[in-house]
């Protein structure tokens, strides 16, 4: 009979006639004829017949499941194909399907790859099985230089190997730390007393002893190695960046990230949907509401859910004020970093008037957790119109005070001037996103190239310099400032009416009134804190433009309150797996000019 | 293709530098463009910043930048002096002078009261339930009034372990827990830091501090604190 | 199952779907034989068909009406929708009815998290509310029945499950229809306690909503905290199929679980409050010595050490130096590993289960429903392992002359059953080394030079056989508590001290290999047991016999 024999199990799992709540494991899926009329598909089996063992398209995501031998072929032919030129690997991360409920008997072990084709606008995701005892697969370091970190934080959290990459160390957790936290079989509270210090080079002392320095005597030049951080006036954040220097000269660098390492990934697993916007809030915690917004747009896709216009008004005009903060704040400490201080407060305090009015809107200033699935948490107060003007009408004078001590200023010039050069086709290689890539001349802004919540009609310009340097990216960001605010405008004058969050219990929470009053609605209530949003089956990636560059979050839901995976492809990872490249040769003064530029954030590095 | 490309530093320079180039931004069709002229390959050898040649020598001696960042800085003195509104004072003498902050303000819970004086909170754990923290520890019990049936012996925030999320307020069915614009729970050992009852409920500090994050909807007589 | 296999079998469509069921069988069944589950109240598994509650209502086609598809006998060919919009709206109808005098008790409700209010509200009724909070009627609430019961009149749903459990099952008529109308309600006779009735906590198991809650649940913990693990009860020779529901290795509550073969949907109230004995206080937290006459805490080291010492002194004092006991109360793994370390390690045949004679009550029934005489789990277990090659009297005998020198004892609590406890007492006294295995701190361990704290059935996996023979297996609920380590464990390592081996492993590793080795067990693979146990062939025809 039933293999759960007792009557009374909690939850009894009725089938509902309406087809939006029906259980799907993948998502929606399209027909196979579709699917093979997609170019992608067509030269794929072409060049590397029988690789490809299944395409799906998974919420409107193509999802192609590669054979583990066939990868670098098929990830070659992907990118250099000339229909197909998927220029970017956007993302790697992995997949542990052992808890799943299908059970469907393939592989334990997924790797994900996201890859992204500038010129065709497309995006493919490949999930490549690996086998269970040994998860192996090849490197793709040979293809992209943003597989380098990737490809070691698959490894730190699900040790997978990978073939040929050169560097395949722990990245996030510690030398020390045993087992690998993502897979299902790693419990959440297990501890490890982490005590020793590592040397990023290998064979040297991690400290020195004191008052003496470390160095290696190469003829008669003595290269000193020292530590920038864990703990260091110019490092935002903590992290560890070892270098050896040849007088002033940075000869080779070696980076050291994870010092802030909260588990987020393994945390969002443990949680239900609607506790995990406080997690997000900690990511990027300079522009904490867009990575509420990248985190409900994930869970809304999936859903496939629709937001009352007002909702998206106020996540637009709200992002967009993250977005001033965290280039001010990026900007502000960026010339700390190289010894100007004041304009700081004039990034500071126009900051301040921002979170004044997030404060209004939602009750704090750092870590807003205002997002929710399907709006926002709750409406917006009366004068915030009011309110927003009023921040708008001062903003520009802030601005032009920093561009008049600033922008002009010979000495910032000279520090900043083709300093920390990073060329465009290194820069796509890293898997560069944002004002950074902008700033070697491609123009691309994700709010244009696929817009949302109505980018595309709002007029507003992407700007863009050539030269890649800390200049152009200091430039980028002011630009930005200014068309943040022309967007804010438009936003507020169309601001519309309506509800602040969708009217469906079962992802939002019903209103307090009726939940004081009416049985009926304090049921629909009780459900939603106890057993979460209802959230189907599925798999979907979603990205916004977040200050910093595409904030993606990969989700995949086996329909219970939980995330079953949540990956969080954050833009400052890949943009800073990129130092150590772009610190040879420089002076270490230039350093602290270029590590401000690339608007790190330890808590989205880290995770 | 944009002008950007081909325009000199002087040319850039007759606009205002950090104003991005009108009309020049890539459609939606397009979705992105590149803009040639940037350097081909990454530096090799040692390398630092330089200025471009094409800035004018009269230019190039820091003393003007200096001499117009003095300017500011000095206008900004002289606001920041006399001042005429917030923006031109930001900061407050603190804790003698006190930010007003929001209404919404989420700041150390409060468990509310009935008119009667015992507490609202019927130990339904829900905020227990929904607190992304798991700072909150209830012990329930049966109530000797049964109208009321079930209350709280025991009802603990750790404020150490809060995160001031507000969920808690969200998921409270009953207006019994709400957050005010109290923000100061500096404490000297790790146990006070663990509010119960008496603090939540009664502390001192509620007479004197707004209400902060709370549902919106009270329905009847206005929130008894 | 031979009753069911016995009758001819129906074809007919649910939603689409082929069912084929045996000829008696609802509608309401055959759907969820093929995974459609029809939202209800009133129907139970166990109990006789009622169709009060109106919302299994589905569509038959060539019918003009909505059939309740739990009063519905399937028929040959019959074409039934449960997701057909009339059946959905008549739900929702239904739904909305029986919510209008509902109070909003859900926060102070236990049965929050599990009840089918708010489940099937969410899935199937999603309407607006129309019922003015004024206007509802309302009942007497917090009616004390009796010291495991209370209950709510405003919450039921008239469902009548309880009033047709007091009258089919326990046969104690305790709970009634009273009035009418919108006044409706059930209870006792002038709200009286609820008297000798030993299985009235199982109305609060069937009550789909909070109307009647548990007394000794009441209040203490929410369910969804509440983590189950499937196991059997230990408390008599039944087996009664129960979930325990624990948090944080404190144990809230035993609930029923169905297993028609067994126990059908219910549980005794005895079974049902055992969990208390199974921990603290009194729960032993780690391994003691005794040191001058004195017990003292040791740790595992010193306390296996002790009783390495112990049982090689009591080997050199010849063939009866050492004699073992063992109780029914420990898994069937434990007591196939006891067998092979009295064999093997200890090199006695002074071995025995038997102490109270509870061995001889084991299917002789103590109430009419569910219980036995035999308060033990596993005495039938004992038995197909051949643990009895000695008698107890003998050991005891041999004890109090002192040819015992060292007396190994798995499970300590079991020797108070023996029906002469003084001479038990003296008996052990004039051996030298007692060594004990121990989930409490009782008064005879003072008695024991090495006590080591053993696991309950609930903090570990493994089998118990019941009475029928039937195999059952039982999940851990959450982990031992402070230091106590299962028997299996312990003997393996005793074992690898003194030189010996015997079986270790996993529970599923050492039921295989025993039930590979013993023709009792049939045998059985652990996988073949399933939620709901398994009969050994052999078995089979004394199971049916005592049915």
């Amino acid at each position: 009979m039933t293999p759960r024999p007792s009557p009374e199990a909690p939850m009894a799992s009725v089938e509902s006639p309406d087809p939006r709540w029906k259980s799907r494991f993948w998502g929606h899926t399209q027909g196979a004829e579709a699917l093979r009329e997609k170019p992608t598909f067509r030269v794929l089996e072409q060049a590397c017949p029988g690789a490809v063992t299944a395409a799906e398209d998974r919420s409107g995501d193509l999802s192609l499941t590669v054979r583990a031998a066939d990868l670098l072929k098929v990830a070659r032919t992907l990118r250099d194909h000339p229909d197909l030129r998927y220029d970017m690997l956007l993302d790697v991360c992995g997949l542990d399907r052992s808890a799943l409920p299908e059970g469907d008997g393939g592989e334990r072990f997924h790797a994900v790859y996201h890859l992204y084709s500038m010129p065709r606008g497309k995006r493919v995701r490949l999930h490549v099985p690996l086998a269970t005892e040994h998860p192996e697969v090849d490197s793709l370091t040979s293809l992209w230089a943003s597989a380098n970190w990737a490809e070691r934080e698959a490894f730190d959290m699900y040790g997978f190997r990978f073939r040929g990459h050169p560097d395949l160390r722990r990245i996030l957790c510690h030398e020390e730390f045993v087992g690998h936290p993502l897979r299902k079989d790693y419990p959440p509270d297990r501890r490890h007393m982490l005590s020793r210090t590592y040397s990023s080079f290998p064979g040297l002392p991690a400290d020195s002893p004191e008052g003496q320095r470390i160095s290696v005597v190469e003829g008669d030049v003595e290269k000193v190695y020292i530590n920038l951080g864990p703990s260091h006036p110019a490092t935002h954040g903590t992290f560890r960046i070892q270098a050896r220097l040849d007088g002033e000269v940075i000869e080779e660098s070696r980076t050291e990230v994870g010092y802030l390492h909260r588990c987020f990934e393994k945390m969002c697993e443990a949680h239900q949907f609607t506790q995990i916007f406080p997690f997000t809030d900690r990511l990027n915690y300079l522009s904490a509401f867009n990575n509420n917004v990248g985190y409900a747009m994930t869970v809304e896709k999936l859903l496939g859910l629709e937001l009352p216009e007002r909702a998206i008004a106020i996540r637009v005009i709200l992002m967009e004020f993250s977005r001033i903060m965290d280039h001010m704040v990026t900007i502000g400490t960026n010339l700390v970093d190289m010894g100007a201080l004041t304009n700081f407060w004039y990034a500071y305090l126009p900051r301040e008037e921002i979170y004044t009015l997030i404060e209004a809107c939602c009750g704090a200033r750092l870590t807003v957790s205002y997002g929710r699935i399907g709006g926002v948490s709750q409406d917006v107060p009366e004068n915030f119109i009011a309110l927003a003007n009023g921040v708008l009408e001062r903003l520009p004078e802030f601005v032009d005070y920093i561009d008049a001590l600033i922008t002009k200023n010979m000495i910032f010039q000279k520090r900043t001037r083709d300093v920390g050069v990073l060329p465009r086709d290194r820069a796509l290689s890293y898997a560069w996103t944002g004002p950074v890539l902008r700033a070697t001349g491609v123009q691309f802004d994700l709010r244009r190239a696929h817009p949302y919540y109505g980018y595309e009609t709002y007029d507003f310009e992407i700007p863009v310099r050539t030269n890649g340097d800390v200049y152009d990216r200091y430039v980028i960001r002011m630009q930005e400032i200014r068309e943040s605010m022309k967007i804010i405008r438009q936003a507020i004058e169309r601001f519309p009416g309506g509800a602040h969050i969708v009217d469906d219990w079962t992802v939002a929470l019903p209103p307090k009134n009726e939940v004081y009053t009416n049985i009926e609605a304090l049921m629909a209530h009780f459900k939603f804190v106890m057993h979460g949003p209802k959230v189907p089956a599925g798999e979907v990636y979603s990205y916004t433009e977040s200050p910093v560059g595409e904030l993606g979050f990969y989700l995949v839901a086996d329909g219970g309150p939980k995330p079953y995976r949540l990956h969080c492809r954050a833009p400052g990872f890949y943009i800073f797996s990129a130092i150590d490249e772009n610190l040879k040769g420089a002076m270490i003064s230039d350093f602290a000019a270029n590590l401000g530029s690339l608007a790190i954030v330890a808590g989205e590095l880290d995770r | 293709m944009s002008s950007q490309a081909t325009e000199t530093h002087r040319e850039t320079e007759a606009r205002r530098q950090t104003e991005a180039p009108q009309g020049s931004s890539p459609t939606v069709q397009e979705r992105y463009r590149i803009v040639e002229g940037g350097p081909a390959a990454a530096p090799t050898g040692t390398h630092t910043g330089h200025l471009p040649n094409d800035i004018p020598d009269w230019e190039r001696p820091s003393v003007w930048a200096t001499m117009k960042g003095l300017v500011v800085t000095t206008t900004n003195f002289m606001k920041n002096l006399f001042p005429q509104n917030r923006w031109q004072k930001p900061t407050i003498n603190y804790p003698e002078e006190r930010r007003a902050y929001s209404p919404r303000f989420r700041g150390i819970h409060q468990l509310t009261k009935r008119p009667d004086g015992s507490l609202k909170c019927v130990a339904c754990f829900m905020c227990a339930t929904i607190c992304p923290a798991e700072c909150i520890v209830i012990e329930a019990a049966e109530f000797p009034d049964k109208r009321v049936e079930k209350y709280p012996v025991r009802f603990d925030i750790d404020m150490l372990r809060c995160v001031m999320c507000g969920l808690c307020v969200d998921a409270c069915p009953e207006e019994a827990i709400i957050m005010t614009g109290d923000y100061e729970m500096a404490a000297f050992s790790r146990a006070e830091t663990v509010y119960p009852i008496s603090l939540l409920a009664d502390r001192p500090q509620l007479a004197s501090t707004p209400p902060g994050y709370r549902p919106r909807y009270t329905p009847g007589p206005d929130l008894v604190r | 199952m031979s009753e069911a296999t016995a009758k001819p079998m129906v074809e007919l469509t649910i939603d689409g779907k082929k069912a084929t069921v045996p000829d008696g069988t609802n509608v309401l069944e055959a759907a969820k034989s093929v995974g459609i589950r029809v939202p209800n109240f009133c129907y139970h598994a166990d109990l006789t068909w009622e169709g009060s509650c109106r919302m299994c209502l589905v569509s038959i086609e060539g019918r003009p009406k909505l059939a309740p598809s739990c009063c519905e006998p399937v028929k040959a060919g019959m074409v039934v929708h449960v997701g057909s919009p009339e059946a959905e709206t008549a739900r929702r109808a239904q739904l909305e009815f029986i919510l209008l005098n509902h109070p909003l008790d859900c926060p102070i409700c236990d049965q929050a998290g599990e009840c089918k209010l708010q489940d099937y509200y969410v899935e199937h009724g999603r309407y607006e509310s129309r019922m003015p909070r004024g206007l509802k009627v309302h009942k007497k609430k917090v009616v004390d029945l009796g010291e495991r019961i209370v209950l709510d009149k405003e919450r039921c749903v008239l469902c009548s499950r309880c009033v047709r459990f007091c009258r089919e099952v326990s046969g104690s008529h305790a709970l009634q229809f009273f009035t009418r109308g919108v006044t409706t309600e059930i209870g006792t006779e002038n709200d009286g306690p609820i008297t000798g009735d030993d299985y009235i906590g199982n109305v609060v198991d069937i009550c789909p909503v909070g109307a009647l809650t548990a007394k000794d649940f009441r209040f203490r913990q929410r369910v969804w905290f509440l983590k189950s693990a499937e196991s059997v009860c230990g408390h008599c020779s039944t087996g009664c199929n129960i979930r325990v529901d624990s948090k944080d290795g404190t144990v809230y509550r035993f609930v029923p679980r169905r297993n028609p073969e067994v126990n059908k949907s219910w549980i005794c109230d005895a079974g049902r409050d055992s969990y208390k004995l199974l921990q603290g206080p009194g729960r032993l937290a780690g391994p003691r010595l005794r040191r001058a006459g004195t017990h003292v805490p040791a740790s595992w080291e010193e306390a296996l050490d002790a009783a390495q010492a112990a049982i090689a002194h009591g080997k050199k004092a010849g063939a009866n130096g050492i004699a073992a006991i063992a109780s029914p109360d420990v898994s069937t793994e434990a007591l196939y590993v006891f067998r092979a370390f009295a064999r093997d390690v200890l090199g006695t045949s002074l071995v025995d289960y038997r102490v109270d004679g509870s061995h001889e009550k084991t299917t002789v029934m103590a109430d009419k429903i569910l219980r036995h005489a035999d308060p033990h789990a596993n005495n039938t277990a004992c038995a197909w392992l051949g643990l009895g090659q000695a008698s107890v009297n003998d050991i005891l005998d041999a004890c109090e002359k002192e040819q015992v020198k060292t007396l190994y004892v798995l499970r300590a609590e079991f020797l108070r059953g023996h029906p002469e406890p003084e001479r038990v007492r003296r008996a052990l006294s004039r051996v030298e080394h007692v060594i004990a295995h121990a989930t409490h701190d009782i008064p005879e361990l003072t008695l024991a030079s090495v006590v080591f704290p053993d696991a309950t059935y609930l903090e570990m996996d493994g089998t118990f056989v019941n009475y029928q023979g039937r195999v059952q297996r039982f999940a851990r609920a959450y982990p031992p508590v402070a230091e106590a380590w299962p028997a299996t464990g312990v003997m393996a390592q005793l074992a690898k001290r003194l030189g010996g081996a015997v079986p270790a492993g996993t529970a599923d590793k050492l039921f295989d290999e025993m039930s590979a080795a013993e023709p009792a067990f049939g045998g059985l693979r652990w996988k073949d047991l399933g939620l709901l146990g398994a009969q050994p062939k052999s078995a089979q025809t004394v199971g049916a016999e005592e049915r």
